[in-house]
Parts: structure tokens; C-alpha cells; sequence
């Protein structure tokens, strides 16, 4: 019975052989397995990467809006002190110096988002008459004196004067005093005062504004636009000589 | 009397003749008139018949003052002297009433004595002035301080009464009676051309002291607040809303009396006073808004460039319960050094500094201001009126058109130093006031008889009354009439037979707004399109514009019975400096001040009635002293000059920049005006009906007796 015997041990070998690969296949599906649960964990790691990186980039764009919004708070503060304490406007291009040196925005951009988002409500834009950009702070100027302030900041003293007198001539209506002019406001010297009217008098853009003399001898401007000859020479004497005479 | 707060509830009699001292019930006879001039014209009505003139014993001199006088109301210090005024026209023997409005703390005083006015009448046989203190009142002998100026009498009466006492007193002008003369108080306070009444009655003083209090109706609370919103509303002197000068607090400018500004000093105090900045929203600071000595002193200081005015102002002061100073104390040592006898110190405001201005100015800002501030000392001490400077109008006019030459002896004539006025040196005006107040020759006699009788005295021309924009009709001046508010200025220079010192209207045109803005809030307070015309623009007349003189008239004759300031009233009450308010007022706010101090809820339009009732009854007194019906034609007459000054050129009216009035447009102003006053419109005199309606039915009663009624 040795074939017998022989079959029984193939037939053992051959059990032992399908053990084998049993296991040998199980073997192999524990190491797909754990392939699988390999590649798993280094996805996570991946997102974890990814994640962290994430976080590191808001980290640095949440320290860009910190800076950001302390320069804001710090030209705001500026802005109304200035307003408040020193009577001034406050040129925007003067505000690079609060901005720090490596933020993507450039001043004008955060002006304009301060005074638009309504973060700040009481900070205002004026534009003097050659359009260079002023904050005040309407919490301490109104916006007809940031007007005027912003048309001293003109470099051109004949818009000054005419943007004034247009202004005085359109508004209440009146004759602007050329005194009015050299006090401490305007503070234009009465030489230079007088020289500035004689050329702007000339100039096709100033041919609106003229120059009237009271019988007290005071000189007065005004705009033709808004008032007439005589009527301005009446309120010239009344501003003069009426008002002292009913007082 | 309990049940009303802010009068006292005794009005004070003083009979001259017989020395008799009495007093009567306020509210039974007087309630409907409230105080002040509207007192005043009723006792007038009651008691003073036509054909009485002014230096008549009958003629009766009242001091009234009103609920609100001696409160916290702001701007309440306010008294109201009203008499025949010696210097309006008499017609059939009897001058035209008028009232003098006195500021100063003698009003207050009067109330804190116990009393809502005194009645002055009769005449004493020898001088004498009269003590009051609280119920104690005498007639005294007053011949230690007769003879004597304002200055001296009132220091010496201060002497016997205290400090602490009140003085209304006359000067020697007043003893003599010259028309001209006036009253004062607490030395430079004037009260107008009623000097003279007082002299007639040879009563040369009123000292009071009083230890009363004023009750007020409302809870302590209520009142303060009440107060406070009242302060909150106002601006500064003669109705400013807006600063002078550009601030940055501020949207308008220019064209006020709020000269305060980063600066500005009061440079004669020692150490001089920073007057400073003076926003609206700093109440304690209302005080310091209005530096009116750069205003009423204006020429430069060539050496520094400032203005005189700020460097002689001490400080400003004023009235009782005026948080609005207008009143400037000034330091002059070198009028002092220069004019022997003159002061270094004086205090006045506004037209009170025209004593000087009838000599020629002269070139040096520094005598020019001695001449205003000696010309003044002189005035106030001897006690003469400067009529709001017509006065000084008519000297001018008569000096540079050989009318005083013409009318003077030559003697006379070449004792008057001309050299010395000539060279505008301030020290001729002694000699000038002196003549005057004692009636020295021509010259003195015919100046103290005010313009009217001046004008006549020495036949001024024709042309006088077209050339001469400041002269209006009965000798009194053009004072914010057609020059500031056309036919609405004309209409309220009608009413009345003085100045009408009427502020009110233009303290809103003043108030320092764009015109645009002043018509948009004027609309809603008359509830009318087209309230106002910007002045010097003006354009055929609307009934809104007509609207806004009545109501302003209204409001001046309440602000002289409550009593409170006209020249300060109006901010508040239509405009304010309120930027969150769009500069309105608060309308009902005069209203609500009058409720709460009296416990009598009246509303705006009942108080508004009440100052229809108090100009009606002046109306129909001047229809009665007039004996015409015929007011229209007869008394609400225009000088020629309003339509035809020479200086008007070929401009037609309504075109900007002429104040020429056109002469239908002015007759329809009247139809207009008699309409929204209830007045006939062809008489100009009250109907039965509107009379009846203001619960004057007895003055409908006699007017018809009389035949004066339409």
C-alpha cells in the first residue's frame, strides 16, 4: 500500500501545499492590507501637511491684517489729532510713513477702504483743486473749513483766491474782504497777495472774478458767476459803511 | 396772586403831586398786557387822555418790567419806559407814545423789590428822587444831587441806598427838559429820549434795592432744563448763529457779531484775557462769543496792526441774566492825558458810541477813538440821547450846509470853538453837550429838541428828506428798515413814532446763514412760500414776506412786556447754531419759557395773539392821540428818498443791488399787512371785530365814541 502510502503523503503534501498558500495568501492580503492602510496614513499625513500649511499661510496673512490694521488705527489717530488739536488736514500721501514697507496694499488703497467700509465714520476725503488727496476727521472740522484748508494746500494761490471767492460769492451770497485773505488763515503776505490778484485778474480761467473797491477805500472780490456789479457794490457798502451806521 | 409765578402780583403807583404811594393787582388789570410796554400802553389808554403833552403832570412815565424779569430766563433784564416821547410830533397838544428799552439790573432789582412796574405821575413841587426798598418805598429830597450828572448822582445815591441798590436816574438834560435827553441805569444803561418826562415830574432818580425773590411756576428741574435748552439755542449779540471768522467747528461764517477766535484778548485787562475759541457746544464760554470792541472799535492800531477795540476792552459786560455780553468796558489812559476832565474808563454798546461821531473823524485811529469815547462820557453823564445817531446826522447836515450859521447870531455863532471841531480834537465836545443840556442860546436850545422840531426850527430843505437816506418821517432814523429788509423794514418802521429799535428781524436776516437756507426755515416758521428776500435783492412783495414783519414785530413788542432782550432774542426761537439741527430753533420756545415761569400754559399761537393784542392797542393809541382815522395815508407814510435818492441812479427797483422801493408795490405792502393784522385796509385802523377778538373790546368802544373806528 506504498501508493497508498505515497498518495496519502501527496495528498498530505499537497494539503500542506494549499496551506501554504493559504496563508501565503492571506499573507499577501495582510500586506495589501497594510499597504492600504499605509497609503491611508500617508494621505492623512499628506492632508495633514496640507492642512498645517494652510494654517501657516492664514497665520501669516492673519499677522498682514493685525499690521494692517494698526497702521489704520494709527492714521486715524494722526488724522484726528490733527484735526482736533492742530486745525490741519492731512495729506494722504504723507500716511506711507504709518504703512509698513512690505504690505501688498499701497496707502491710497487703505484710505480709500477705511473711509468706505464705514469702519471709520467720522474720517472724510477732501481734494484740493489740484487734486492731491486730504483726510480730516468730521468728529472736529467741518467739511466747508476742510474745503478751504485744502484749497490753501493748492500751490497755485490764484486758484486758492478764485475757488474762495467763487465759494463766498455762491454760498451766502458775498463779496469775499481781501483782508480775509491775509489774516491768519490764508496768511498770504499783502505784496504777494496784491501781485497774485493782478495776474489772475489777467488769466482767461479767473475772468469770472473781479475786484471791487468800497467808498471806504476796502477792496473786495467777487465772482460774476453767482453776483452782479451791483449788487455786489451794495453789499460792499453795507458790509463798510451800512452796518456802522444801524448798528 | 399764588397762583401765578414770575409776577409779583403789585404794580407800584407814585403820585407827585400829592405824594401819595399806592399799589394795585397786576393780574386783575394787567395780566392780558403781561408787562413792560404792553403795561405801558394800557395805562396810557386808561389814563392819559389827548390833548396832554408830554411835560404834563398827567402824563404818565412808566418803568415796566415784565414776568420773566429777575429770572434765569436768559437775556430777562430788560425794563420798558414808556410815555408821550417828548421828542415824537405832538398832534393837538399830545405827543405820540413811545417806549425806551433799558437794560442794565435796575429791572431786575424792581422785581426782587416786589414789583411788576411803577407808575410815575403828577409833579413834584420841588426836586426829588424816589427810594425803593422791597415795601418801603419814599419821595426824598433830591436837591443835593439836582444839578448833577448821572455819574454823580448815581454814586451819591449809592452812597445812601448801599452798593448793592439799582439807580435810574437823569442828567442835566433831562432836568431841563430837553427833548433830547435821556434815562439811565446803572450809569451807562440807556433807556431812550424819556429823560426830559422825568425832569417835567422833577424826579431826577429811582434807587432800588429789593430782597424779594421771582417764583417760578415750573419744578427746579423742568425750569433748569428748560433754561439750559434756551442757552443751547442761542449764538451770540444781535442774533449771530454762525462765527465771525472760519473755525473749524464750523460750517458758515462771516458777517456776525461772534468775534471770538483763537487769539483774540481782551488786551486792556491786566493781565490781558485770551477770549479764545468759543464753539457752540461750550456753554461756558457763551460769555466770550461776542467781543464787540473790535466791532464797535474797528480802525487799526497802525504800531500793531491789531484793532483798537482790542486793546482798550477790559472786559465785556451787560444785563442781568444775559449770558450774551455786549456791553464793552473800555481803558483809555491817553483820552485822560489828552481831554482835561476826561476819563480813562467809560462802558457803552453799539449806537451809544455815536457821541462823538458829528465832528469830523479824525485821521489818527487813536484821537478818532477819543472823540467816540469822550463824545459818550459827555452824553451819559449829562444824559443826552443820540436818537441812533440821527442826531449826529442832522448836526453834519447842518453844519456842512451853513444851517447852523444861518440860524445862530453871529455872536453866538463865533463863541462855538469850530477851530477846535474843525481839527476833530475830542474837547470840543464839552462845550457842545454843555449847551445842549443846559439850553444855552439857539444852538443848545434847538439841538436838544430832537430832529423833528430841529428840522423845522431851521427850515432844513426839501431836499433834506430825499438826499438823507438815514432820516425816515417824524425825526426819527432809518434803523434796520428798507437797507435791511425792504418793504419788510418799511413796514416796521411805520408803527412806530422813535426808532422802532427793532432787532428781532434783523437779527434773522443777520444771523449769518446763506440766504438759502434763511428762506427755507423762514418758509416753515410763516408756513408761507417766499418769506424773505436776501437784503439789497429785493423782488416784488409776497404775503410771506409781509408775514415775516409781523411776526417779527409780534415777537419784538413780546420781548419788551415779558421782558427779554430783542437785540439777543430771535436765535433760538427761529435759527440756532445747532449743525445737528440744521440751524433751527425751537419755534415754541418763548412759549414754553413763558409757561413754565407764570404756570399759564399759553402755546405759540396764543402767545403770538397776545402780541397781536399788545401792537393793536398801540395802533389804536396812536389813532386816538392822532385824532385820524385815516392812519393809511396819514401816518404810514415813506420818505422820499425811498423811491427817489438820487443815489439810486437810473436802477429800477427790484433789481439786485438797489434798496428803491416802488411805490405801488409799497401800497400793496399795506393791503397786505392790514390783512394779516386784522386792520382795515383802508383806514390802517383795527375793525371791531379784531379788536373784540384780542379782548379789547373797550378800545373798539371808544375808538367808536371818538369816531375813529373803521
Amino acid at each position: 500500500m506504498e501508493f497508498e502510502h505515497e498518495s496519502v503523503e501527496a495528498t498530505n503534501q499537497a494539503e500542506a501545499s494549499a496551506q501554504q498558500d493559504e496563508t501565503l495568501a492571506e499573507q499577501a492580503e495582510e500586506a495589501t492590507q497594510q499597504g492600504e492602510a499605509l497609503a491611508e496614513q500617508a494621505e492623512v499625513a499628506a492632508q495633514q501637511d496640507e492642512a498645517l500649511a494652510e494654517q501657516a499661510e492664514a497665520t501669516e496673512e492673519q499677522d498682514e491684517a493685525a499690521i494692517l490694521n494698526k497702521s489704520k488705527l494709527k492714521i486715524a489717530e494722526k488724522v484726528r489729532n490733527d484735526s482736533k488739536d492742530l486745525h490741519k488736514l492731512v495729506a494722504v500721501k504723507a500716511l506711507a510713513e504709518l504703512m509698513p514697507e512690505n504690505l501688498s496694499e499701497g496707502v491710497d488703497a487703505v484710505v480709500t477702504e477705511m473711509v468706505e467700509s464705514g469702519e471709520y465714520p467720522d474720517l472724510k476725503t477732501v481734494l484740493s483743486p489740484n487734486d492731491e488727496a486730504y483726510l480730516y476727521s468730521d468728529k472736529y472740522m467741518t467739511a466747508r473749513y476742510a474745503a478751504m484748508l485744502s484749497r490753501i494746500e493748492s500751490e497755485n494761490k490764484g486758484t486758492m483766491i478764485a475757488t474762495t471767492v467763487r465759494d463766498d460769492s455762491k454760498t451766502y451770497p458775498r463779496p469775499t474782504h481781501v483782508e480775509f485773505f491775509q489774516a491768519k488763515l490764508f496768511n498770504i503776505p499783502p505784496d504777494e497777495f496784491d501781485s497774485t490778484v493782478a495776474h489772475m485778474l489777467e488769466q482767461e480761467e479767473f475772468k469770472d472774478i473781479k475786484l471791487i473797491v468800497a467808498s471806504t477805500g476796502a477792496r473786495f472780490l467777487y465772482s460774476e458767476l453767482y453776483i452782479n456789479e451791483t449788487y455786489a457794490r451794495s453789499l460792499v457798502e453795507w458790509e463798510e459803511v451800512g452796518q456802522y451806521e444801524n448798528p | 396772586m399764588a397762583e401765578y409765578g414770575g409776577w409779583t402780583g403789585k404794580v407800584l403807583r407814585v403820585d407827585l403831586s400829592t405824594g401819595a404811594i399806592t399799589t394795585e393787582d397786576t393780574i386783575a388789570k394787567y395780566k392780558d398786557y403781561l408787562g413792560g410796554a404792553g403795561l405801558g400802553y394800557k395805562v396810557l389808554w386808561d389814563e392819559v387822555p389827548k390833548g396832554v403833552g408830554a411835560f404834563d403832570p398827567e402824563n404818565r412815565i412808566i418803568y415796566g418790567v415784565g414776568p420773566l424779569t429777575g429770572t434765569q430766563a436768559p437775556t430777562s433784564g430788560r425794563c420798558s419806559i414808556t410815555t408821550l416821547w417828548p421828542m415824537a410830533p405832538a398832534i393837538n397838544g399830545t405827543e405820540l407814545p413811545g417806549t425806551g428799552h433799558m437794560g442794565g439790573h435796575w429791572g431786575a432789582e424792581l422785581k426782587f423789590a416786589g414789583y411788576d412796574a411803577l407808575i410815575i405821575q403828577g409833579k413834584a413841587a420841588n426836586p426829588v428822587w424816589i427810594q425803593i426798598i422791597d415795601s418801603d418805598v419814599q419821595i426824598k429830597d433830591a436837591s443835593s444831587i439836582w444839578g448833577q450828572g448821572i455819574l454823580s448822582s448815581t454814586l451819591s445815591i449809592n452812597q445812601m441806598m448801599g452798593s448793592e441798590a439799582h439807580v435810574c436816574c437823569i442828567g442835566q438834560a433831562g432836568e431841563n427838559q430837553v427833548r433830547l435827553a435821556k434815562v439811565c441805569c446803572d450809569l451807562s444803561h440807556s433807556g431812550g429820549g424819556a429823560g426830559g418826562v422825568m425832569g417835567s415830574k422833577n424826579l431826577k432818580a429811582i434807587g432800588v434795592l429789593g430782597t424779594g425773590r421771582v417764583n417760578i411756576s415750573a419744578d427746579k428741574d423742568s425750569w433748569h432744563e428748560l433754561v439750559v435748552e434756551w442757552l443751547t439755542l442761542m449764538g451770540a449779540n444781535s442774533g449771530g448763529v454762525v462765527p465771525a471768522n472760519p473755525e473749524p467747528w464750523a460750517e458758515y461764517y462771516g458777517g456776525t457779531r461772534w468775534t471770538a477766535t483763537e487769539g483774540l484778548t481782551y488786551g486792556a485787562a491786566n493781565p490781558p484775557v485770551l477770549v479764545g475759541d468759543c464753539p457752540p457746544d461750550n456753554l461756558n464760554k457763551l460769555g466770550l462769543r461776542t467781543h464787540k470792541g473790535v466791532l464797535d472799535f474797528s480802525a487799526k492800531d497802525p504800531a500793531t496792526g491789531k484793532k483798537i477795540g482790542e486793546l482798550i476792552t477790559v472786559r465785556m459786560d451787560g444785563c442781568h441774566s444775559c449770558p450774551v455780553r455786549c456791553h464793552i468796558d473800555t481803558y483809555l489812559p491817553r483820552l485822560a492825558a489828552d481831554v482835561p476832565g476826561a476819563s480813562p474808563y467809560a462802558a457803552e454798546t453799539c449806537a451809544g458810541w455815536a457821541g462823538g461821531s458829528m465832528m469830523p473823524t479824525s485821521k489818527d485811529p487813536w484821537i478818532a477813538a477819543e472823540q467816540k469815547i469822550y463824545g459818550t462820557q459827555l452824553a451819559d453823564d449829562y444824559g443826552i440821547w443820540c436818537n441812533y445817531s440821527q442826531f449826529q446826522a442832522d448836526f453834519k447836515y447842518a453844519y456842512n450846509n451853513g444851517i447852523i450859521k444861518d440860524n445862530l447870531s453871529e455872536a453866538e455863532y463865533n463863541s462855538i470853538p469850530w477851530d477846535l471841531y474843525e481839527a476833530s480834537d475830542p474837547a470840543w465836545q464839552s462845550d457842545l453837550y454843555r449847551r445842549i443840556a443846559y439850553k444855552i442860546g439857539e444852538f443848545g436850545e434847538a439841538l436838544g429838541e430832537g430832529s423833528y422840531r430841529l428840522q423845522k426850527r431851521w427850515n432844513f430843505p426839501d431836499s433834506y428828506y430825499l438826499t438823507e437816506k438815514k432820516n425816515w418821517k417824524m425825526g426819527h432814523p432809518l434803523h434796520h428798515s428798507v437797507e435791511a429788509a425792504g418793504q419788510a423794514g418799511v413796514v416796521i418802521q411805520w408803527l412806530w413814532h422813535r426808532d422802532a429799535s427793532p432787532h428781532t428781524h434783523n437779527s434773522y436776516i443777520g444771523c449769518g446763514l446763506p440766504n438759502e437756507l434763511k428762506l427755507e426755515i423762514m418758509n416753515e416758521v410763516t408756513g408761507m412760500p417766499d418769506s424773505l428776500f436776501p437784503a439789497h435783492n429785493y423782488q416784488p412783495v409776497t404775503a410771506g414776506f409781509v408775514r415775516f414783519a409781523v411776526l417779527s414785530m409780534i415777537y419784538m413788542e413780546m420781548h419788551n412786556s415779558v421782558t427779554m432782550c430783542d437785540y439777543n432774542g430771535v436765535a433760538g426761537a427761529w435759527v440756532s447754531p445747532l449743525r445737528d439741527k440744521k440751524y433751527r430753533g425751537d419755534p415754541d420756545i418763548e412759549a414754553k419759557i413763558l409757561s413754565a415761569v407764570t404756570g399759564d400754559t399759553v402755546t405759540r399761537e396764543e402767545y403770538e395773539k397776545i402780541g397781536m393784542r399788545i401792537l393793536t392797542l398801540f395802533r389804536a393809541l396812536t389813532t386816538k392821540y392822532m385824532n385820524d382815522k385815516d392812519q393809511r395815508n396819514n401816518h404810514d407814510t415813506c420818505p422820499p428818498w425811498l423811491f427817489d435818492w438820487p443815489g439810486y441812479g437810473d436802477t429800477p427797483a427790484f433789481t439786485p443791488g438797489t434798496d428803491r422801493m416802488d411805490r405801488a408795490d409799497i401800497e400793496k405792502t399795506k393791503d397786505l399787512f392790514y390783512q394779516q393784522m386784522g386792520w382795515d385796509v383802508t383806514t390802517g385802523v383795527p375793525t371791531r371785530a379784531t379788536l373784540e377778538d384780542l379782548n379789547l373790546g373797550f378800545v373798539a368802544d371808544e375808538l367808536a365814541k371818538l369816531g375813529l373806528l373803521p
